[in-house]
């Protein structure tokens, strides 16, 4: 053995050695101390507030008296009492009010026992009695109240008290200003029940049911393989070891391959499995929508906000972009007419950190909860200890994974793509697919480590109690500036791609050079800087300073100049053509009009005080699904019939195809252009329920979701059909002209026999003379 | 069939008769939005239609001149003057958005003064509850008797024709005032006071509530930390 393997298997027990021994990802138990949020929870008894928040006071003792613990079922009398602050002594000078309370318990009910205690309405919690005009009671002039505790069902939890205290000095009668000179404080108090296990509370409790999901796909798994290796053992008599072998020795190509199209094709499938799964993830919110439901009907609130989050995360992070680089690890070497990525092995790792990243996302469902924070993850919410642990710590290193897998694929295709094209592809005679993929990985890689960063500020306030986000001298909007200096050009990351391929499959189907090839390009790097300057359109509500707002409310709606360029451009290139109507180009032409409506809604949220109004509601949801579905989606579908030729060597059959489309285009309209009406209504998003007025719609785009979600299907099926029964493609089935069809298909596994020359139209010209 | 109507109107009526307090009408942010929105949508449906009809592919088409060959960079297209008229047609159209933009902001900002204001209400989220208080030399007129004995928590009562100021702020993470029907949103941030404003002569006074609505992401029950707010007609003393 040699020094440096030696020196490599070192360090590999080294790690392994100080991942067994070190402590391992364990989380703070109980998220960062819960003193600082009390103290952002500084009011509980709002009407002695009079000193703006500054008027809590530590000398207030409060003090709960109740038993060592709970039996389930059984009531127990609590008492509180406070000492401390102004007005110790009774009775008091100037008259009476001399104090307040309010309590909440986490679990279990709470009643009062006298008129001094005050359970208003269908609350859950107690306060004092005396506060409200006509009311019976003293309860404000107490310092002491009693009430009862009825514990919950089952005494194997500790349930919590979070009790307010209101110390006051009486100044009220015959003075306005009755709150000045008042003080409070808080305390939150533990009652554990009797079979509560408080070191460990989940090691016995029932199978959760993602759990429950993965343990029966497990045990299908692991019967249908011993089925079918048993077969080939009994029927083709091989031993269990020549099995194990041709298995085997099917995989390993794709488990060890550095070649971009094997990569690719990886992406590409891997991209679409997670579309599925979002897919699945979205249908489940639109039928928890299907009806306004109570909390558990059909999901769980909680269950709600963890299906949300892992939906809006799986389509951005783990279907569209994956989806996008298939396609740029397929295409890009063979459109600029290289024989493989700058670096391949590093694209491998790319690669292989993507599903790594998304199982560990995933890994959140089987910890009781996976992230329900948004795929935004706005904090507070999301550093304190609100948010789902540990399933939002999953969320977060997942993401820090993919954020790794992106700025490395970005850093190859920058290299490859500067440093390999082939004699006569000048940068300005490269396909627009390709230069839409040079501004994208340009935006990756100035977008992506800044969300890298943020995710690592909120990692160590989630893990280590840091207060980058949610103490009380920091600022919680941080977060959101350094979410959406990275989110908008993320979005643009999505959608310049889609640009590229509807440019290449408009021109190819209309027989015709693309109009205006140079401003597209100009239009594309354009859209590329503008994404940096106008993401504080997604922070028109905070109260950020209105020149800020106004600045990027006037570059948002310049965005839409290069759109526009490039959609008349797409237009102007089909006057006048031939137009060949396939698959590939009628979904190209979807697009168009899908993306269109979701541009001029976009224009609509960038206006300040629409976007005052629309913020946050169904307007939005319907405005990016438009762009995101509508836009990036189906173009990529459409690049999936144009391309698959290329890289299956067979055709994709029409018939299905128009099936698909016709399907596709009129569900997803049907079931995305309610959505602008619902959102006008004034249904703000992430809602688990909704005003009962608007269920008639929300049915509506429900079942136009399944429908959509359905004629998926075919697709599915349209690829796998074709895989094996599609008419053979030759090397240019639809007459294009980049380097890709120049080649075989599938390719060589070289790529290219030879490297190709890219010729100008007047150098083909000459050659004819 | 209700559904049908339901799609075709937007149905919130203030957003296009007044919003934001500013008269509207056609010559309005919103209406005008609107009317952009749907020709400039239907210009392109209509071009893309156009193309597909007149310039179809039939068997038999000669190849056009300057058809595509594979390996060959096409010869370019293009029409400089064309290609100017459709950036600078949009740039005028924005730039005019941007400006129609100005004047509801103009008012919305503008928060009035503390003089102005006839009744300011200190508002506190924290989840997943909204409390709003009268400030202390506030005396309740006689008429506020909606809210019954829950005033002040999920509810609350406003005197009509009078400008309400709203100072937000939260106890917890973030949420956001949302005022559906008068398009009014405001986050409301822990640490950070934000104000928002209602001239309640611009909504009508009525018996039915006005519903309040979260619209920041807060957690479990976000979904249902609501509120309602009435505007009652008061007798001037």
């Amino acid at each position: 053995m040699n020094r440096v393997k030696i020196l490599s298997l070192g360090i590999i027990a080294t790690i392994i050695f100080a991942l067994s021994a070190l402590p391992t990802g364990e989380t703070t138990p109980n998220g960062i101390d819960p003193a600082i949020s009390s103290l952002v929870e500084k009011n509980g008894c709002s009407c002695h507030d009079k000193g703006g928040g500054g008027n809590q006071d530590s000398n207030i003792i409060l003090n709960l008296t109740m038993p060592d613990n709970f039996t389930a079922g059984e009531t127990y009398t609590l008492i509180l009492n406070m000492s401390g602050g102004p007005n110790d002594v009774a009775p008091m000078l100037k008259g009476p009010n001399m104090g307040g309370f309010m309590l909440k318990a986490s679990a279990g009910t709470l009643t009062p026992i006298d008129d001094n205690v005050w359970k208003p309405g269908d609350s859950n919690y107690l306060t004092h009695t005396g506060g409200a005009d006509g009311q019976a009671g003293d309860g404000n002039n107490q310092r002491e109240w009693e009430f009862n505790w009825t514990a919950p069902d089952s005494d194997s939890i500790v349930a919590s008290f979070m009790v307010y205290g209101n110390s006051v000095n009486g100044n009220a009668i015959g003075d306005n200003d009755g709150d000045t000179g008042d003080y409070w404080n808080s305390a939150t108090f533990l009652l554990a029940g009797k079979n509560a296990q408080i070191v460990d509370k989940s090691s016995h409790g029932e199978l959760s049911a993602p759990k429950k999901l993965a343990y029966g796909f497990g045990i299908i798994f692991i019967t249908l393989s011993v089925v079918v290796v048993g077969y080939r053992m009994v029927e083709k008599d091989e031993s269990f070891e020549d099995v194990m072998k041709n298995y085997w020795k099917s995989i390993y190509p794709w488990l060890t391959t550095t070649d971009h199209k094997y990569i690719g094709t990886l992406y590409i499938v891997t991209g679409f499995l997670w579309f599925f799964v979002g897919g699945v993830l979205g249908l489940l919110i639109r039928w928890q929508l299907f009806e306004p439901r109570v909390d558990g009907d059909f999901l769980t609130y909680e269950e709600y906000n963890s299906t949300f989050t892992m939906h809006g995360t799986t389509m951005i992070f783990l279907a569209a972009m994956p989806i996008i680089f298939g396609f740029a690890n397929y295409l890009i070497p063979l459109q600029i007419g290289a024989r493989d990525l700058a670096f391949p092995r590093l694209n491998a790792l790319s690669f292989w950190l993507l599903p790594t990243g998304g199982i560990v996302l995933y890994l959140g469902y089987f910890t009781g909860g996976a992230g329900d924070v948004g795929w935004t993850g706005y904090t507070p919410y999301s550093s304190g200890d609100f948010a789902t642990r540990p399933g939002t710590d999953f969320w977060v290193a997942g993401q820090i994974m993919l954020g790794a897998s992106s700025t490395l694929t970005a850093i190859n295709f920058l290299t490859t793509m500067l440093r390999m094209r082939a004699p006569g592809v000048a940068l300005m005679k490269m396909p627009l697919f390709s230069w839409s993929i040079l501004v994208t990985v340009f935006l990756l890689l100035l977008s992506i480590p800044v969300f890298t960063v943020a995710l690592l500020l909120l990692m160590a306030d989630r893990t280590f109690g840091t207060l980058y986000f949610s103490g009380p001298e920091s600022d919680p909007i941080l977060w959101q500036h350094l979410f959406w200096y990275f989110g908008h050009p993320e979005v643009y990351i999505v959608i310049l791609p889609a640009f590229g391929v509807l440019s290449e499959i408009i021109s190819t189907f209309s027989r015709r050079p693309i109009f205006g090839y140079t401003s597209m390009v100009y239009a594309l790097t354009t859209i590329g800087i503008i994404s940096f300057v106008v993401y504080g359109h997604h922070m028109f509500t905070t109260g950020a300073d209105p020149l800020f707002r106004f600045i990027v409310m006037l570059t948002t709606m310049l965005v839409a100049v290069p759109t526009g360029i490039k959609i008349f451009n797409w237009l102007a290139t089909m006057t006048g053509g031939s137009i060949v109507l396939k698959t590939p180009m009628l979904f190209a032409l979807g697009t168009i009009i899908t993306f269109t409506i979701g541009g001029i809604t976009g224009i609509i949220l960038a206006s300040i005080p629409l976007d005052i109004a629309f913020h946050d509601t169904y307007f939005v949801v319907a405005h990016f699904h438009y762009v995101l579905v509508g836009g990036t989606i189906f173009s990529f579908i459409a690049g999936v019939y144009y391309w698959y030729p290329k890289m299956v060597g067979k055709m994709m059959d029409e018939k299905l195809g128009l099936l698909h489309f016709a399907i596709s285009f009129i569900s997803f309209n049907a079931a995305f252009y309610p959505m602008h009406n619902v959102g006008i209504s004034g249904m703000p998003r992430r809602y688990a329920t909704y005003d009962e007025s608007l269920t008639e719609l929300n049915q509506f785009i429900t079942i136009s979701a399944m429908i959509f979600g359905l004629a998926q299907l075919i697709f599915v099926y349209n690829v796998l059909y074709s895989y094996k029964y599609g008419k053979k493609a030759g090397d240019n089935p639809w007459n294009g002209w980049s380097l890709e069809w120049a080649t075989s298909s599938p390719p060589p596994s070289n790529s290219f026999v030879e490297i190709p020359t890219l010729l100008s139209a007047e150098e083909e010209d000459k050659k004819h003379e | 069939m209700s559904l049908i109507n339901d799609l075709i109107y937007f149905d919130n009526p203030t957003i296009w008769d007044n919003f934001g307090g500013t008269s509207s009408g056609y010559g309005g942010l919103t209406w005008q939005m609107f009317i952009w929105s749907v020709l400039v949508g239907i210009l392109v449906i209509a071009w893309l239609a156009y193309n597909l009809v007149f310039f179809r592919h039939k068997k038999g088409d000669p190849e056009p001149k300057d058809g595509l060959k594979v390996g060959v960079f096409p010869s370019e297209r293009g029409n400089v003057k064309i290609e100017l008229a459709w950036t600078i047609a949009p740039l005028i159209l924005v730039i005019w958005l941007t400006f129609l933009s100005l004047a509801p902001l103009n008012y919305m900002w503008d928060v009035p003064d503390v003089e102005d204001t006839d009744l300011t209400i200190e508002v506190i989220a924290a989840r997943f509850s909204w409390s709003f208080n009268y400030p202390s030399d506030y005396d309740k007129p006689e008429e506020f008797t909606k809210c019954g004995t829950s005033s002040g928590i999920r509810c609350i009562e406003i005197p009509a024709n009078s400008i309400i100021r709203f100072n937000i702020t939260s106890n917890d993470v973030l949420h956001a005032f949302y005022f559906p029907e008068i398009g009014i949103k405001q986050d409301a941030v822990p640490g950070l006071p934000t104000v928002a404003w209602l001239d309640t002569s611009t909504v009508e006074a009525r018996d039915k509530p006005y519903e309040i609505y979260c619209t920041e992401y807060c957690g479990e029950s976000h979904s249902e930390m609501l509120a309602k707010i009435y505007v009652t007609e008061v007798q001037n003393e």
